[in-house]
Parts: structure tokens; C-alpha cells; sequence
């Protein structure tokens, strides 16, 4: 009875805790709506900026004549697009091989791709710059694009996939019918590790999407920014041309498509994160 | 293996690998192996170039006062924004690790959530969240007659409180997975037989759980150090770009990785910044493998 009570006592405490923190916790999502809902933040002497204000359609109205805004939407998702879609192939073909086929210098080249996961993007930024200078890449998608074909992080989990889930027998059949790697690639391992694609394109679509640092240094131009450089932009423009409430309502909605596909594939997500910077 | 028609298979696959491991090579390690050349030149690239070797390196470490405050806020960011995850990650994975408490999932999806979205959007958020006369968060202080925060563009600790409160609501729920695989990890038949032995929970947490935490606790950490010496939106942002350098402001905005994009921007001193990025580079390397260490150790 004793030792009942004390669990009782454990858990209306433990259920407390837990419950302050989820608010603590979704209190900033909270605000970022009603943020996106006023023209500007009231004085807190004056009322309280906890509440729904009605300038959401207005705000959203706003946001969705602002020029610079929707093009930097549209660069965004071309640059994640293309990007992804870089990877995802490159980074299945390389993890392919690299499971699938037993040749000289393989784990050296798999160790080295592993190793060269350690590099900051910060150290390699400078040089890649001068790099897309030269190439007249700046303002462009390109460097994007170049720079996630063969993503360790990629190859590191497609191998992880095809390990377990790409039986030797199914590339036995496909050998046996006469397909050449390309088709095998093609007809068999690309539509069985689908959902392992889907992850890894889930997964460098939000990374591209958020990246920051290398969009800075790379697309100087206006007309080549993307969301989060815009983000930025909006900040410094507040008070000019800009309203608070514009800007909650860019942040609502470039944040809210992450959360969504984030409710509805956490599982993957979280495990994947955490399987492509640790183990690595 | 699968193909034995060796010769032509062989020539397959290189056509495909070759590609793709070239263009690797050529913008991500071609880049990270000049940038250290660079650093050894002044003017590389020019016909002015002329080989400086380590005195780059010497002006950052003993002259530069940039360099210094930007140490410092490294640091700081360390101190405040990558120590306290940990200070409530941990205890919130030993509590989500009872058998008795329900909703787990929920648990792991609403504290990994910020993970997810942009560092500048959540920067910006909490700049509103935080902002003087119209923030939220002097609205809820002041209700609870506490003293308010005041303006973090003027102000030192405010300034470190809102970016500290930004980076931890984004990562907190990183480190907590990190724990919970981490204890997860612990045999439940320990535990069984502790209770059969009619070990108090105390004992239990000291005995099996603790020795058990230690190695992850280490390796959790030493990861955090090696990210939390990467970052850049959050101070980038909160600091309002790099033209600001100039002008002053709190240093606390200014760590390691936004002086090496000031150094390229601003002043196009592609020397320093590339030295700058080698030195913190090795930093971060000693911390990596470090942490790699670790995870060997308990994976065996």
C-alpha cells in the first residue's frame, strides 16, 4: 500500500512536469500563429498579445503580393528539388554499388566517404566560393545541385537500407533476365527501396530548405534568394516596407509544410536523423 | 558477386561510380584541402600571391581582437546554449524511461518538433517572442511581477538569453532520442533482478543506470560540442548580419563561424577566414573523434 501511494505521488508529479513542458514546448508554434495573426505586436501594457487578432487574411493577403517573397519560394523548392533529387539518385547508385559488388579498394572508398562526413561546411565554404566564382555559378542553382551528388550522409544510409532490405535473389532474377546494371538500378532496386528513397528525399529536402549559411555566401543576387535569406530581409525591412505581422505569417507558412510531413513521418524522420549522425 | 561477367560489370560500374565520386571529390574535397592552402597565402589566386605559411595563424592567435571575441562567444554559445539541453534533456529521458507513464510517442514528437524547422524562422520567432515592449514574454513576466527583459540589441545577457533560448528549443529534443536510445539500450533483466533482490529505485538508478549513462552522457555531449561549434544562423540572425560588425553591438553575436563569413564578405580576407575555419576545424576534429571513441567503446 505504502509503496502504491508513493507511485501515485511519482506520477501525478512526473504528469505535471511532462505537461508544463509540452506547453513550454509548442507555446513558440502557438505564438507563430498568432503572430501570423496580428499587424503588428499590441503594447503588453496595453493588451494582451496572447490573443487571435484578425489580421490573419490580411496578413496572408499581403505576404501573397509581396514579389520577392513568392520568388523566393519558387527558388527554394527548385533548389531543394533539384537537389534532392541529385542526391537521392547519386546517393543510391554509389550505396548500391558499394553494398552489392565486391571490387578492390571498396571499404577504403567507403571508409573515406564515411570520414569526409567529419568536414564543417564552414571549412569548405571559402574555396567553393571562389570555386563557383570561377565557374560563374553564383546566383545560380548549380551549386546546390553539385554539391549534394554523392552526400555521405546519403550513401551512408542507402547502404543501411540496401543491406537489409535488397535481397541478392531479386538482383539474381533481374541478372537472369538479361537487365544490364542500369536497368537492374532502374526496374528493380529503385522501386523496392522506395520508401527508403522517400525518407532520404524527405530528409535532404529539409535540409536544403533551411540551409542557410551556403545560400548566403552563394546567391548574393535579390532575384537568386531564398526563403530564409528573405526571412532575413524582411527583418531588416520592418518598419519600411514591411510589417511584423507579414513576416510571422512567411514564417507560418514556409515552417508549417516541415511540420506537416513531420506529423506524418516522424518515425522515419527521427530514426533517420539519428541512424545517418551517429553511426556515421 | 551477382554479375560474373566480370570484365563488362566491371566496366558498368565504373561508368556509374566514377562520375559521381569525381564531382565529390572535386566540390567537397578538392574545397576543403585548398581552403588550407589559402590560408597560407596572402592574395592566393592572384599574381600578387605570396606564401605567408603559419603567419596567419600567428596574427589570429595572439593579435587578432576579433578572433578573441569570437572564441569567446563560441563559448558562450557552449555555455548557455548547448549545456543547459543537456540539464533537461537527460532528466526527461530517465522520466520518459518509467514503464508507468503513458503517451511516449506524443512525448518525443512534440519535444523533437523544433528540430526540424528552420533556424531562421525560429530565430526570428523568438526575437518576437523576446522583443521588449511588445513581447510575449515581458507580457507574461510582468503579469507574474517579475522584472522584464530588457531590449537584447543594447543589452549583453539578454542578447545571450534569447539566442541561448533559441538554439536549446531546437536541439532539447535531439539529445533527448540520443538518451532515450541510449538507455534503451540498458538490460531489462538487471532491473528484474534488482527487484527481485528488493533494490529502492535509488539503488537501481545508482547501480545500474548510472554506469550505464556515463559513456552516453560523454558521447552525447562531446556531439553537442562538435555541433554546437557550427553554428551560425542563430547569433547571424540575432546579431542582424555582418555589417553590424563594424558598428559594435553586443560581440556575443559574432562566434567563430560568423567571423569566417564576415572575413569573406566584408573584408574578402580569404586567408584569415580560411585560417579561421582550419582552427576551429581542428577543434572540432579532437572533439569528433573523441566522440566516435565513445561510440566504439559501447557498441561492443
Amino acid at each position: 500500500m505504502h509503496k502504491k501511494t508513493k507511485r501515485t505521488i511519482f506520477l501525478i508529479a512526473a504528469a505535471v512536469i511532462l505537461i508544463i513542458l509540452t506547453i513550454i514546448f509548442l507555446f513558440p508554434i502557438y505564438m507563430m500563429t498568432i503572430f501570423a495573426s496580428q499587424k503588428s505586436p499590441p503594447d503588453y501594457l496595453k493588451s494582451s498579445p496572447l490573443i487571435y487578432s484578425n489580421d490573419f487574411l490580411n496578413n496572408l493577403n499581403k505576404l501573397f503580393y509581396d514579389f520577392a517573397f513568392i520568388r523566393s519560394i519558387i527558388n527554394s523548392i527548385a533548389i531543394a528539388v533539384l537537389s534532392t533529387v541529385a542526391q537521392v539518385i547519386s546517393c543510391t547508385i554509389v550505396g548500391f554499388i558499394l553494398t552489392k559488388y565486391k571490387f578492390k579498394f571498396r571499404n577504403a572508398l567507403f571508409n573515406i566517404i564515411i570520414a569526409t562526413m567529419m568536414i564543417p561546411t564552414f571549412v569548405k565554404l571559402i574555396p567553393l566560393y571562389q570555386m563557383m566564382l570561377f565557374l560563374k555559378w553564383i546566383n545560380t542553382y548549380l551549386p546546390f545541385i553539385a554539391v549534394s551528388i554523392g552526400n555521405p550522409m546519403g550513401i551512408f544510409l542507402m547502404k543501411q537500407f540496401m543491406e537489409r532490405g535488397l535481397p541478392d535473389e531479386m538482383l539474381d532474377a533481374g541478372r537472369i533476365d538479361g537487365l544490364s546494371i542500369y536497368q537492374i538500378l532502374f526496374y528493380v532496386v529503385f522501386p523496392v527501396l522506395k520508401p527508403a528513397v522517400a525518407v532520404l528525399a524527405t530528409l535532404g529536402f529539409i535540409t536544403t530548405w533551411n540551409d542557410y549559411m551556403t545560400a548566403l555566401v552563394m546567391l548574393p543576387n535579390k532575384d537568386a534568394f531564398t526563403i530564409p535569406i528573405v526571412l532575413q530581409h524582411m527583418l531588416l525591412n520592418l518598419g519600411s516596407s514591411g510589417t511584423h505581422g507579414e513576416l510571422m505569417m512567411a514564417i507560418l507558412v514556409t515552417q508549417l509544410p516541415i511540420i506537416v510531413v513531420f506529423l506524418f513521418a516522424s518515425k522515419q524522420i527521427i530514426g533517420n536523423i539519428l541512424a545517418g549522425s551517429i553511426k556515421s | 558477386m551477382i554479375l560474373r561477367r566480370v570484365k563488362k560489370t566491371n566496366r558498368e560500374i565504373l561508368s556509374l561510380l566514377l562520375p559521381i565520386i569525381l564531382i565529390f571529390v572535386v566540390f567537397n574535397l578538392v574545397p576543403f584541402i585548398i581552403s588550407f592552402i589559402i590560408s597560407l597565402f596572402k592574395d592566393f589566386g592572384t599574381k600578387k600571391s605570396e606564401f605567408t605559411g603559419i603567419e596567419t595563424y600567428k596574427f589570429l592567435l595572439t593579435e587578432d581582437s576579433y578572433f578573441r571575441k569570437g572564441t569567446f562567444a563560441t563559448l558562450m554559445i557552449l555555455l548557455f546554449g548547448v549545456l543547459p539541453q543537456h540539464l533537461i534533456a537527460l532528466p526527461l529521458a530517465l522520466l520518459l524511461n518509467n514503464k508507468f507513464i503513458r503517451g511516449k510517442n506524443f512525448f518525443r514528437l512534440v519535444f523533437f518538433m523544433p528540430y526540424i524547422l528552420s533556424a531562421v524562422a525560429v530565430s526570428l520567432l523568438f526575437m518576437s517572442m523576446f522583443s521588449e515592449k511588445s513581447g510575449v514574454i515581458n507580457y507574461l513576466l510582468n503579469i507574474f511581477g517579475l522584472p522584464i527583459i530588457p531590449r537584447f540589441n543594447d543589452d549583453a545577457g539578454s542578447f545571450l538569453m534569447v539566442m541561448s533560448a533559441a538554439i536549446n528549443w531546437r536541439n532539447i529534443g535531439w539529445n533527448l532520442i540520443l538518451y532515450q536510445a541510449g538507455l534503451s539500450a540498458i538490460p531489462e533483466a538487471l532491473y528484474e533482478a534488482a527487484d527481485i533482490e528488493g533494490a529502492s529505485n535509488m539503488t537501481k538508478h545508482r547501480f545500474i543506470t548510472l554506469p550505464y549513462m556515463i559513456p552516453i552522457f560523454f558521447f552525447t555531449i562531446t556531439l553537442s560540442i562538435v555541433n554546437g561549434m557550427q553554428i551560425f544562423d542563430e547569433p547571424y540572425i540575432l546579431y542582424g548580419g555582418t555589417l553590424n560588425m563594424i558598428v559594435g553591438r553586443s560581440d556575443l553575436g559574432r562566434p567563430l563561424t560568423v567571423y569566417i563569413i564576415w572575413l569573406l564578405q566584408q573584408t574578402h580576407r580569404i586567408d584569415r577566414g580560411s585560417a579561421v575555419a582550419w582552427i576551429l576545424f581542428i577543434v572540432i576534429l579532437v572533439f569528433t573523434v573523441i566522440n566516435k571513441k565513445l561510440l566504439n567503446r559501447f557498441e561492443k
